[in-house]
């Protein structure tokens, strides 16, 4: 693992957890996995507290840990991805309040707080038990105090779920936690949970083995199919057992509701469906059918869970892949980008939960059935109505300022009813399925309203229909359509990597813009276009003398931006007759700038705690002790001198200044490390 | 002089004169060749020579040319053909010395193209430089030759007949300046380009009271720049209609000059503002191409006469190649579109500073991002976050004391 990367995990775990926990993760950093004694003789921490300071990263899943059996050693190593996530937080839960709204990030944030815990702590301290004790060790409020060590200001969140947790209601708890476990931001913990990937992929083996292979042989064509088939079984039955189920994760001594009618498709809380109250079938919110029926899906309380870091990232890459389509062509278009990204995170899900694909997708593709070629493509796809349901409401076709629709425009109902459907009908066979099944429901209500809400809804499509259009003729390949046939409607796919690999090149030409002017990314630009160049096209097509681009050329391959390649005419091979070729190494550069990102954000880190405890101490025990936070409280504050209340701005300004600069930091390694999904160097150890 | 040299016959002197009208009428002055049976027919067509039906005839006029130096006799494919000289320079070749002669005529073989001076050498086997030089130095004086210089080797000098315009290979066409890089009118002509395709790129509604199906085809009419002025007066629309249809379309009229004025120096938030309000066509609209950016340039007086009819669909597409490289335009559906939020350069402002182009990222606006001590850096080492002296300046001054 690369020293910047340990030394920047080490800080944020020893802001978060304390030196014992740092020291312990920094020998775990250096020396690789190993077991306890070794452990202790490396780190030379006594066992008593090398055991306290292991129970707090197990307990946060920061250190994972492997027994073959009962009497073999146990061996501890780290998991890179939940010790970075520590500098996350923050923005996980801003993430997570904006999708699934204040609740959901109260106990996200209790979660997070805990490492893992179980349903019954957390109802526990909700007060939602009938013998609550206030002994769990749920964050109160007061016991917040791990999030004001942890970067990025999370001091704020546990002030701002306090609020939620007064009016939380045991139907809200409930069915937010369903929510979340569906999603996949919680998920169960199990045994399994705590092994490293290598030693749980060696265990399915050998199990596998010492049941159906008893004598060993694994080898020749046959058997290791038929390993490779049982191995895979067995995998799927852990997938299957550890992911969450709306009907087997049901707590036994609940109320349980059983609806005859299907379960409802989406869970999301949508305060607007909920107050024209028509899109009952799909967008009512499940609380509101609770509260009609006055029973809740209880969650067991045995049940543990813990945030999943991997599906909070993608909720925050798809934000900043939306962000890209909104700069690129606009609002309206951005927000279609992101319900389409937000409807495709279902279809992953369901992807990897639906057995037959999972299978399909993992064989080998030998024997091809022509039938399921949906089946078989790697890529999820949506249709427009999926993407409909998580489009924002306050998105209007009338009032939307966007390309001019097909449809026709004004509010004043010169379309009836049978000419819209004239328009629209080949486009989406589903609308019309859709259209006959309101109007079969609302015996009664075939009023205006009725056929205004359709007329809304047909708009809406033929919005995302045309902006979809729009994304898919970009340049950057936000997303790819098939087009409607007559069984079935226009389907949309996102290839995540290719929208994450242009984000990164966009990235290093906005680095080399900065660094090395405008000449120099034109340049950049042109040699990754054909690969590979002399100079003297280089010059020619970035029009600047040929001395310049040498010259040009010359800085940039010195400062590793462009590598070059000498090849020579003749036999002589003297540098003055060989030709110079020039290309981008876009994946080198990428892991340098990372490289620099951890850096910058460990040493911003550094810098804060020292002048923390360094120059500002005075002043901020001073101001801790007089019991004053905020700049109004400061600059109002008859205690301080005047000479303090500078020192204290200069220090808020310089905190505030650090902070961003790490949660902006965090930004880019996102972008060049999680977002095209290629990147690997977490797994490494 | 040209009268005192012409040829004595009549007859040769009108076949001189008829073939050179024909030459100049064909535009391919110079350049155009005569065969026989060509001769014949322009022999045909002109009075005086209308006894000229057949070879016997032709040829001592043809012979008589030739020695005066007025054809120049050349060889293709079919056969024998002629081509025209100037009277001027037919007339100074006479007093040329062989060797001389020999030189003019390897010049004049090369035509447009002209010939590099060791090339010369080569061919005419003259190995003395000096002499090489004395010669080219007195035809120079003559006007009968001249040097240009060759833009893909500046180093080369390279000589042409006086009375050609060299080629555009090797003036490098007209973004160069007598062999140098016109920067200021490449500059001038992509800053136009995305002042024009911005123009039809976007649905541009800048107020929310404009009425929504008006904009796309007013604005794909890109004759009339700045088409969505829905802030103005209908009198104001009318004048400023008015003032677009009288006057020509110059750098100079370019009316959202002034908006963009503002913009320039407007914060990020208003230039977001400014961006949002610009809207995609649905997919499948017809965007500019370069043959139609080469039309608008070339026919609405945005550079001089002399410019525009030289420039060629090619060398504006290469200006579209290098906007698409710096990111201003942007490739859909065959046709060019402005990234969206793209500035433009008012006309008379100098060129954009280099400094005004950076936008960066949070690692180039750290110094860690460009640490020259990157490795050195370290808990503990020489460099330290505590001791940094990139990180006081970035932090400001009052920590540089502390640090």
């Amino acid at each position: 693992m690369s020293p910047p990367l340990a030394e920047l995990c080490t800080l944020l775990v020893g802001n978060a957890f304390g030196d014992l926990a740092a020291r312990i993760f920094i020998t775990l950093a250096e020396h690789g996995r190993m077991h306890l004694p070794a452990l202790r003789r490396i780190s030379a921490i006594p066992l008593r507290r090398l055991k306290v300071g292991l129970t707090t990263l197990i307990q946060h899943h920061i250190v994972l840990y492997y027994a073959e059996d009962e009497d073999a050693p146990t061996f501890f190593q780290l998991d890179w991805t939940a010790a970075y996530s520590l500098i996350r937080c923050h923005k996980f839960l801003q993430a997570i309040e904006e999708r699934e709204g204040v609740i959901a990030k109260g106990l996200v944030a209790n979660v997070l707080h805990l490492g893992h815990t179980s349903v019954g702590n957390l109802a526990e301290e909700y007060g939602l038990l009938p013998t609550s004790k206030r002994d769990s060790g749920i964050d109160t409020g007061e016991e917040h105090v791990a999030d004001h060590d942890m970067v990025n200001g999370t001091a704020q969140n546990g002030e701002a779920d306090h609020p939620a947790k007064d009016k939380i209601t045991l139907a809200d708890f409930h069915t937010t936690l369903r929510r979340l476990l569906k999603q996949g931001i919680l998920v169960k913990v199990n045994e399994r949970t705590f092994v490293p990937y290598a030693d749980l992929q060696e265990e399915i083996k050998e199990t596998v083995i010492a049941e159906d292979f008893p004598d060993g042989k694994i080898t020749g064509s046959k058997k290791s199919k038929e390993f490779q088939e049982k191995v895979n079984t067995l995998k799927r039955k852990y997938q299957d057992e550890d992911a969450y189920s709306d009907t087997r994760d049901i707590g036994s001594h609940g109320e349980i509701m059983r609806s005859d009618t299907a379960e409802p498709k989406n869970k999301r809380l949508k305060p607007n469906y909920l107050s024209n109250g028509t899109h009952h079938h799909a967008g009512m919110a499940e609380s509101n059918i609770e509260a009609i029926n006055g029973a809740i899906d209880k969650l067991p309380n045995d049940m543990i869970v813990r945030v999943n870091f991997e599906k909070v990232t993608v909720l925050i890459r798809n934000r900043c892949f939306a962000q890209m389509a909104t700069s690129s062509l606009g609002p309206v278009t951005g927000a279609v980008y992101a319900a389409l990204l937000r409807a495709l995170e279902d279809h992953a899900v369901a992807l990897r939960r639906d057995p037959k694909i999972y299978q399909d997708r993992n064989e080998d593709e030998d024997e091809e059935n022509d039938d399921d070629d949906d089946d078989t493509d790697p890529l999820p796809a949506v249709t427009d109505i999926e993407v409909e349901k998580y489009l924002d409401q306050s998105i209007e076709p009338a009032d939307d300022d966007g390309p001019p629709p097909n449809l026709p425009n004004g509010s004043g109902g010169d379309h009836d009813h049978t000419d819209s459907n004239a328009v629209d009908g080949t486009a989406n066979p589903v609308l019309a399925a859709i259209e006959q099944e309101h109007f079969s429901d609302s015996e009664i209500d075939e009023g205006p309203g009725m056929i205004n809400l359709l007329k809304r809804r047909r708009k809406r499509l033929a919005l995302i229909d045309t902006h979809l259009e729009i994304l898919s003729e970009h340049d950057k390949a936000f997303c790819m359509r098939s087009p409607a046939s007559a069984r079935t409607s226009a389907k949309t796919y996102v290839d995540f990597s290719l929208i994450g690999g242009s984000l990164v090149v966009d990235n290093i030409d906005a680095m080399v813009l900065a660094r090395h002017g405008h000449i120099a990314h034109r340049t950049v630009r042109i040699i990754r276009q054909f690969e590979k160049l002399d100079e003297k096209p280089i010059s020619q097509m970035s029009q600047q003398p040929f001395q310049s681009a040498c010259a040009l050329l010359t800085k940039l391959s010195y400062n590793g931006i462009v590598e070059s390649q000498e090849l020579p005419k003749d036999n002589r091979r003297v540098p003055n007759s060989a030709l110079y070729l020039y290309w981008v190494d876009d994946d080198r550069i990428r892991r340098n700038q990372l490289m620099r990102a951890y850096q910058g954000m460990a040493r911003s880190l550094q810098r804060l705690k020292s002048v923390r405890e360094g120059r500002f101490r005075g002043v901020i025990e001073k101001a801790a002790r007089i019991g004053i936070s905020t700049d109004e409280e400061i600059a109002e504050s008859a205690l301080l001198s005047s000479t303090d209340k500078e020192e204290l701005k200069k220090w808020r300004e310089m905190e505030e200044t650090l902070l961003v600069q790490v949660d902006r930091l965090d930004d880019i390694v996102g972008v060049y490390r999680d977002y095209s999904g290629t990147d690997a160097s977490l797994m490494m150890m | 002089m040209a009268e005192s040299k012409a040829p004595e016959s009549e007859l040769g002197e009108a076949l001189y004169d008829i073939c050179s009208k024909d030459a100049f009428t064909s535009g391919e002055r110079y350049k155009k060749t005569f065969t026989q049976d060509s001769l014949l027919a322009l022999c045909t067509d002109f009075k005086p020579l209308i006894h000229v039906q057949d070879a016997r005839k032709l040829l001592p006029l043809i012979q008589e040319l030739c020695n005066l130096g007025l054809f120049i006799p050349l060889k293709n494919k079919t056969g024998t053909c002629w081509a025209l000289r100037p009277r001027d320079a037919a007339a100074k070749m006479q007093s040329l010395s062989d060797e001389q002669r020999r030189v003019y005529q390897h010049i004049e073989e090369a035509h447009e193209q002209g010939i590099w001076i060791r090339n010369l050498k080569t061919r005419t086997g003259i190995k003395d430089g000096k002499s090489m030089a004395k010669m080219l130095g007195q035809m120079a004086n003559m006007r009968l030759i001249k040097s240009v210089t060759n833009v893909k080797s500046p180093a080369q000098k390279h000589y042409i007949l006086f009375h050609l315009a060299p080629s555009d290979e090797l003036t490098g066409g007209s973004f160069y300046d007598k062999g140098d890089l016109d920067q200021g009118l490449i500059d001038e002509l992509s800053n136009l380009i995305v002042f024009h395709v911005r123009q039809t790129s976007w649905v541009e509604e800048r107020k929310k009271r404009i009425k929504k199906e008006a904009s796309p085809v007013l604005v794909r009419d890109h004759d009339i720049p700045a088409a969505t002025t829905e802030g103005v007066t209908d009198a104001a629309k009318a004048k400023k209609r008015k003032r677009d249809a009288t006057q020509p379309i110059d750098i100079e009229d370019a009316p959202p000059a002034r908006k963009h004025r503002v913009h320039r120096h407007a914060s990020e938030a208003e230039i977001e503002s400014m961006a949002s309000t610009q809207q995609p066509f649905p997919a499948g609209h017809e965007y500019q191409t370069a043959a139609s950016i080469h039309e608008y340039i070339t026919s609405n007086n945005i550079i001089r006469a002399g410019k525009a009819q030289l420039l060629t669909v090619d060398e504006v597409q290469n200006v579209l190649n290098v906007l698409l490289w710096d990111g201003k335009l942007e490739k859909v559906n065959g046709g060019y579109r402005s990234v969206r939020g793209v500035k433009f350069r008012p006309v008379g402002e100098g060129p954009e500073e280099d400094a005004a182009r950076r936008r960066g990222n949070a690692i180039t606006e750290m110094p860690c991002g460009q640490c020259p001590v990157f490795h050195l850096c370290g808990t503990g080492g020489p460099v330290n976050a505590e001791n940094c002296v990139y990180l006081d300046r970035w932090l400001g001054v009052g920590v540089a004391a502390e640090g």
